[in-house]
């Protein structure tokens, strides 16, 4: 045996260098960091929930209660304790740069390749647009060259310096890769942890609708409407008895398009986040998600546990619900009003008691828009949508204002306060000199 | 031609007309055998000569009638003999051992060759069997520091106490030495050495010692020699055997809560409320005794006497007393060992059978039987043959549950947990669920019994790890022409380890699985976890060959002499595991199949997927090398030495260009004592020695390219594989050097009284991989690990030896006193934060220029507020109580108070020996000065989460003018994290760490010649892990056991045994 032979033996029989397409899917294929811990701290901080002062005071660390109450700073737990949230959603972007750069770099081509490079591609711009909604201001044509935006890491090389993008600039790049992912992907994907084509198209949707291009937005749900293999679930058939009524096929329900999972957050723990009256109030009797939505404490509270995962991880996860209201609010936006009750009235039939919901007939501009908008409200309960639904709202003068109670204590969240982007953990602005969002 | 024949003619006529000749043999009193390299001098003259192999000196030209020749030898006294001329015969001498009890070794071995002391360069450490074994026990190594020079077993870093030879040469590379045994690194588990077998260990400390073991030499070598058979030997036998009973474990050590103060609390909390959320909580959480009674008691289950009847007795409770009444034993380890060994003129043999039976203070047993032969066969003079047979066996059962292995919540429990009730029945403790639930659940068939019962869980929740081993090896040792030698050893080994863990159906694991996934469905009951036990086994299979080839070539050319060696060998290592779970196991080994990719819903809430506990993994490590060494020595005066060393490895991606990088060193020493010139009577021995050279270190888990690592399990969603990255692109990564210059002295008194060596050595670590904080924004961790920083350290050893009453009762000390002090001398990182050189679990690496590599920082006190008890700090100069800012990065590296090093910087042993007659007495003491350590406190905010109290909770400051004593802040709810991270990082809480500890104590009894057949029989006591006599801090903290958790000083040992040879 010659020597070199000798010593070319694998030193670990698990390592392996990626260079195909089959070690680039095992990576992709990692759910552990490709599908989970996207953003909480947006829900943390919105107004579907509160939480008991008991809870509040035996939050374990100091930045968790921080965030709870909209402080300016120091909002993320100590580094090194997990749930760092900045590092999550950049590892992942690094998985999908890995697998984008090793897809071209080993000269891999072909149907699957390219279906594998769309699935990153759609997946990272996923990660920059959910980052954006957390640490930028709510999109604003007339600022958004100049409001700081993500940063925009789209190469493995580790060396490389960060600085922040403009919020326009992050939504440019996002528009660019979907589109870019959809001419390679498939139509579906086979599992809802990966996206085909419909993914990306309800991504476009998504973020056309947060910066209020309306027609693109209805555009692009459309078509990921007519492609999705997603179903609505008739809440009709659902037994509410049980821990998560919603039912789970393969992991997930079937109403999701790509699976996406919330970072386990403690403040928004089953147990913990309780729901605000003010939103239990907004269902009717009739409204069976009053029932499969919320579990009664006992004690004149009530528990979120209207998963779609059939377990208590939250999915942020885009939806075949999430499209049809963002079919709808365009619609009725851009006073298309029949086309907005079609799509509000297909979801509700499935979310009444049977026989018991009369359809919408919208009439003007103005009241539909307030349905619709509530009606999303309703439906998107604890999904990571609300606190950028509070952003763009109160940045076509909503007036949302955000408050809550604490030890006696009162806390407010003024529209458009610099706090809706909220503070990057200390850390990574003290080793990257990136800047942090004005204060 | 002619004028050779006319210089031999001249010659002849010289000695023809001469002056006399002398020859004698020299011979150790001890056993007659012969003495070579003794240093022969006539006195009043500058001549000198040194005995042969055969013990045979020679001196011609002597011009006197009457000389005195003085025989040295290291080890040996001195003995003066004045002898007229011209001889009649040929002159015995018998030196006799200068230190009986302590025998020296007076040879080191490398593990590739064996030689003289007195023939190196290096610095080399010895430790003779007679000393290694007034320690006691089953294992070898963990006797070492307390007799080696510049060792030490260091407890200040998180996993199991670390050995190391002269501090650190590495940041975060692998710490080990390298163990050798005999010619090769042992690849199995150390515990399977018997230290009956060992003959000596050499310690090689300096670059031109270790360096020949190249790129795995760095953190120093430890050679360990075993025992071989002799030729020309009759049989002889040996017996020792020996009875060890350790103490119970002090528990009062730990730094526990007390039960009234914990009630107190708890008594408090609840009424705010603060337990309300769990215990209307659907997921039942676990709730402690004291809270479920309060909720009896509010929910009128229980009448307020009840519960305050039941409390108070709680509050008389210490769950210590508990543990140590019931759970903790003494300890019995009883150890016999019988070898057996001879030789006739072509064969040698020795053999040998240990057994060894520890059983531990939870009544955890090892047992262990090592089997030893080894041959030697000489058919003709310059052949030798020899085959080593090693064959170990041993098991490991657990015991009951410690203190460490119980838990209720966040492995903690309540101060007044109960184990047992006044009769001794055990108990159940609440566990994982709130007792409301598990009662609810005690009349409901389909759910098995959910108690946990810490006392008797043991015996149904047992582990069992088997372990096989077999080394065997062969050599052939050649005597070619010109004073060459042919070496070949090839070494196998192979290791089996079976481990098995099972939970047997009645044990709460199982129990707790099975009444997890139990579903009900019209009352009748569906096991998704299947009725029955769990077993889980792991095996690994380890393989390991070695095969070198080594010229040796040893000539001496009148007053020149070479020794040199150079080979190559090759190294493979091989290991594979294998790791399975069985459920529904039951006595007939019959198992259940279980869906491990549903989830499945679970009791009391929620649903989950069944733990599967299966992975693979194989790993091997393959190695080449090539060295060479040489060594030169002219006139026994000076010596120069060199050697080098490359080494291939199949270390992943690592470039080729490193994978050959060279090792060498460079060596000279001078015999000052044995020149003309030197006239000191006092002292006559003197040795100067420098070496200089390079040695490495590697860590497999280094790995210079992008790496994906496969996970055991298959995704969820499609079935497919799931990988994750475990390296990174690193094109830079190379292998860490250390360069070490050493620079010695040796001496030796007049009869031996006084002799020892002192040591300054200076030591530069190069590329050592070190963490790099980085911006994560990059995506693949808040650090790297990157060859960054370059470390130095020097230090000085100093080893004597002094026989200090040397008559019919004697007195002797070795004492080993070490200096070491190490500091980064460059780090490339730009920035960092303050918060990650406060670690309160292990002292972080410093990674600043100039600091001790691991260091203890501390943010600064500002002492406790007067008006309200809370912790203050500073912040921008000004006292501060903004504990996000503090903690955060608000405080600046130099904003922190540094203490100094984590590590001991002056530390050693002493080891004094008294003997009178037939009884020896031994003290062995050991130190450890100069470094520091962070005292654990309390942490509030724990305290209402995980329920990890702290003793330190009864000095807490309660009213103003308490901060004048105490420095435990105030318990103010609500808790604030960040308040608890200052106070437990501030430097209130750090203390010297300097002490003193009485290792052991050994009084022996010799019953010398009693018989023929018998030829030495010895009783001995030992006491062992005495103890600290003296610590720097006043809290009387054990600075080696002061880790966070609870780790326990080493109990208290006394043993009887016996030694004999017939």
């Amino acid at each position: 045996m010659s020597c070199e032979k000798f010593l070319d033996e694998r030193s670990d029989k698990k390592l392996s260098i990626p260079v195909t397409l089959e070690e680039f899917k095992a990576l992709i294929n990692n759910s552990n960091y490709i599908n989970s811990d996207f953003i909480a701290a947006g829900e943390v901080s919105s107004d579907d929930y509160y939480l008991s002062d008991q809870v509040y005071n035996a939050l374990q660390f100091e930045g968790e209660k921080r965030l709870y109450t909209w402080q300016s700073d120091n909002v993320t737990r100590p580094f090194g304790m997990m749930g760092d949230e900045w590092y999550n959603c950049y590892q992942a972007i690094y998985f999908c740069n890995s697998i984008i750069h090793g897809i071209e770099e080993n000269g891999l081509s072909g149907p699957d390749a390219d279906n594998l490079k769309g699935q990153a591609l759609t997946l990272r711009a996923a990660r920059f647009l959910d980052g954006l909604q957390v640490w930028s201001k709510a999109y604003n044509s007339q600022t958004a060259d100049s409001d700081l935006g993500m940063v925009l890491r789209v190469d493995p090389d580790i060396n490389q310096m960060s600085t922040r993008s403009s919020v326009q600039e992050t939504y440019d790049l996002i528009i660019r890769d979907l589109s870019e992912a959809v001419g390679l992907l498939y139509e579906n994907s086979p599992v809802q942890s990966l996206p085909g084509k419909d993914a990306a198209y309800g991504l476009l949707a998504r973020a056309h609708l947060y910066m209020g291009d309306y027609e693109n937005a209805l555009q692009y749900t459309n078509k990921a409407l007519s492609l999705t293999k997603a179903k609505v679930i008739d809440f009709n058939e659902l037994d509410p008895s049980l821990t998560y009524p919603i039912p789970v096929e393969n992991v997930v329900s079937r109403e999701i398009v790509l699976t996406t999972t919330m970072y386990a957050a403690t403040q928004l723990r089953v147990a913990y986040a309780l729901i605000t009256p003010e939103l239990y109030s907004l269902y009717e009797d009739a409204d069976l998600r009053k029932v499969i939505y919320f579990g009664d404490n006992g004690d004149g509270t009530y528990r979120f546990r209207g998963m779609h995962s059939g377990n208590s991880s939250k999915p942020s996860a885009l939806t075949i619900s999430e499209l049809l209201l963002i079919r709808a609010e365009c619609s009725v936006r851009l006073g298309m009003l029949e086309d907005g009750a079609e799509a509000i009235n297909s979801l509700m039939e499935n979310r009444w008691k049977a026989g018991e919901f009369v359809p919408y007939q919208f009439l003007d501009t103005e009241s539909a828009l307030e349905v619709v908008l509530q009606e999303r409200r309703r439906e998107l309960v604890m999904r990571g949508l609300r606190w950028v639904d509070i952003k763009r709202l109160n940045r076509d003068g909503h007036n949302i204002v955000l408050r809550r109670r604490v030890n006696g204590e009162s806390y407010e969240l003024l529209p458009n306060d610099l706090r809706y982007a909220i503070a990057i953990p200390e850390t990574v602005i003290e080793l990257s000199n990136i800047e942090q969002n004005p204060r | 031609m002619k004028i050779i024949l006319l210089i031999i003619a001249c010659l002849s006529t010289v000695s023809l007309f001469a002056q006399e000749l002398i020859i004698g043999k020299v011979v150790s009193d001890f056993d007659k055998s012969p003495l070579e390299n003794v240093t022969v001098h006539v006195e009043g003259t500058s001549l000198n000569s040194k005995t042969n192999k055969d013990g045979v000196f020679k001196f011609q030209n002597i011009e006197a009638s009457i000389v005195t020749l003085e025989f040295r030898h290291l080890g040996y006294k001195s003995l003066k003999i004045t002898i007229d001329l011209p001889q009649n015969e040929s002159l015995n001498v018998s030196l006799s051992v200068a230190a009986e009890s302590l025998a020296e070794v007076d040879v080191v071995s490398t593990g590739y060759q064996t030689v003289s002391k007195e023939r190196v360069t290096g610095s080399f450490t010895t430790v003779s069997n007679e000393l290694l074994n007034q320690q006691v026990g089953s294992d070898l190594l963990s006797r070492l520091p307390s007799v080696a020079n510049s060792m030490i077993m260091d407890n200040a870093h998180v996993g199991a106490p670390q050995l190391m030879i002269r501090g650190l040469s590495t940041i975060r590379g692998p710490k080990a030495p390298l163990i050798i045994v005999d010619n090769f690194p042992y690849d199995g588990e150390l515990m399977n050495i018997n230290p009956n077998i060992v003959e000596n260990i050499t310690i090689l400390k300096d670059a031109s010692a270790s360096s020949i073991w190249g790129a795995r030499a760095g953190n120093g070598v430890i050679v360990i020699t075993t025992k071989k058979g002799e030729l020309n030997r009759p049989v002889s036998l040996e017996f020792t055997s020996n009875l060890q009973i350790g103490t119970k474990p002090n528990l009062n050590y730990i730094e526990q809560m007390s039960a009234a103060d914990y009630i107190d609390l708890e008594k408090e909390m609840f009424a705010q409320g603060f337990y309300d959320n769990d215990l209307n909580s659907i997921n039942y959480p676990v709730i402690s005794p004291v809270i479920d009674l309060l909720e009896k008691g509010r929910s009128n289950l229980l009448t307020d006497q009840e519960v305050s009847d039941k409390i108070e007795g709680l509050k008389n409770l210490d769950v210590r007393d508990q543990f140590d009444r019931y759970v903790y034993r003494p300890s019995v380890n009883q150890q016999y060992f019988l070898g057996a060994n001879g030789g006739g003129s072509k064969f040698s043999w020795i053999s040998s059978l240990g057994l060894d039976r520890d059983k531990a203070n939870l009544g955890e047993i090892y047992q262990r039987v090592n089997f030893r032969i080894q041959n030697t066969y000489q058919p003709f003079d310059g052949l030798n043959l020899s085959t080593a047979v090693y064959f170990t066996q041993s098991k490991k059962n657990s015991g009951r549950l410690g203190y460490h292995d119980v838990s209720m919540k966040s492995n903690t429990f309540v101060p007044y947990m109960q184990l047992a009730d006044q009769n001794g029945d055990p108990l159940w403790i609440i566990k994982d669920y709130s007792p409301r639930y598990i009662e609810s659940l005690e009349s409901n068939d389909a759910f098995l019994d959910w108690k946990y019962y810490p006392l008797t869980d043991w015996q149904h929740d047992t582990e069992e790890k088997k372990l096989s081993n077999i080394l065997a090896s062969f050599s052939v040792d050649y005597r070619l022409l010109f004073g060459l030698n042919l070496k070949l050893n090839y070494q196998y080994e192979k290791q089996w380890d079976v481990n098995s863990n099972l939970s047997d159906e009645n044990s709460y694991f199982a129990r707790d699985n099975i009444n997890r996934f139990v579903q009900i469905d019209d009352g009748v009951p569906e096991y998704i976890v299947p009725k029955g036990g769990v077993l889980n086994t792991f095996n690994r299979f380890l393989d390991s060959h070695n095969i070198r080839g080594q010229l040796n070539f040893d000539k001496a050319y009148g007053k020149h002499s070479i020794v040199a060696i150079a080979g190559v060998e090759m190294r493979s290592n091989t290991s594979n595991g294998q790791q399975m779970r069985y459920y529904g196991y039951t006595n007939n080994l019959t198992t259940a199949v279980v869906d491990y990719q549903t989830r499945h819903p679970a009791n009391p809430s929620g649903s989950a997927y069944i733990s599967a506990g299966q992975s693979l993994s194989e790993n091997s490590t393959r190695f080449l090398s090539q060295f060479a060494n040489a060594a030169y020595d002219y006139d026994n005066r000076l010596m120069v030495s060199a050697s080098i060393r490359r080494d291939g490895s199949n270390l992943f991606g690592l470039k080729t260009n490193d994978q050959w990088n060279p090792f060498w060193s460079l060596g000279t020493a001078w015999k000052l004592s044995n020149e003309s010139f030197y006239q000191v009577h006092f002292l006559p021995y003197l040795n100067l020695r420098s070496t200089y050279g390079f040695s490495g270190n590697i860590d497999p888990a280094m790995v210079a390219v992008n790496t994906i690592s496969y996970l055991g399990q298959k995704s969820f969603y499609n079935g497919e594989p799931m990988a994750y990255f475990s390296n990174y692109y690193n094109p830079e990564l190379k292998w860490e050097t250390s360069k070490m210059l050493n620079i010695g002295i040796d001496f030796q008194f007049n009869n031996s009284r006084f002799s020892g060596s002192i040591e300054y050595y200076h030591k530069e670590g190069k590329n050592l991989f070190g963490v790099v904080p980085m911006d994560y924004t990059n995506g693949i961790s808040t650090a790297a690990l990157r060859n960054v920083a370059n470390m130095e350290s020097h230090g000085w050893d100093i080893e004597l030896k002094t026989v200090n009453v040397d008559r019919e009762f004697k007195w002797q000390t070795i004492l080993n006193f070490s200096l070491n002090s190490d500091e980064i001398i460059a780090y490339n990182i730009e920035r960092s934060l303050a918060q990650q050189y406060v670690d309160i679990n292990t002292p972080p690496v410093s990674g600043i220029k100039g600091h001790p590599v691991y260091a203890i920082y501390a943010y600064k006190w500002a002492g406790l507020d007067p008006l309200t008890g809370e912790a203050q700090g500073y912040l921008d100069g000004e006292v501060s109580k903004d504990y996000n800012n503090i903690v955060g990065v608000g405080t600046k590296i130099e904003d922190l108070e540094l203490f100094g090093s984590a590590i001991p910087t002056k530390f050693g042993s002493m080891i004094n020996s008294f003997s009178y007659k037939n009884i020896t007495f031994n003290v062995g003491l050991s130190f450890k000065f100069g470094y520091w350590f962070r005292r654990n406190s309390i942490n509030y905010t724990n305290l209402l989460t995980t329920w990890r109290g702290h003793s330190d909770y009864q000095d807490r400051w309660q009213h103003s003018g308490d901060e004048v004593f105490t420095n435990v802040p105030v318990n103010q709810y609500t808790t604030n994290s960040n308040r608890d991270m200052f106070y437990n990082g501030s430097s209130v809480l750090v203390e010297k760490a300097d002490h003193i500890r009485l290792q052991y104590l050994r009084l022996a009894y010799d019953f010398k010649n009693e018989t023929k057949h018998i030829k030495n029989f010895q009783l001995f006591l030992n006491a062992q892990n005495i103890g600290l006599i003296w610590a720097a801090n006043k809290r009387s903290r054990d600075p080696d056991f002061s880790r966070s958790g609870h780790n326990l000083p080493v109990p208290k040992s006394f043993t009887v045994g016996v030694r004999s040879k017939f």
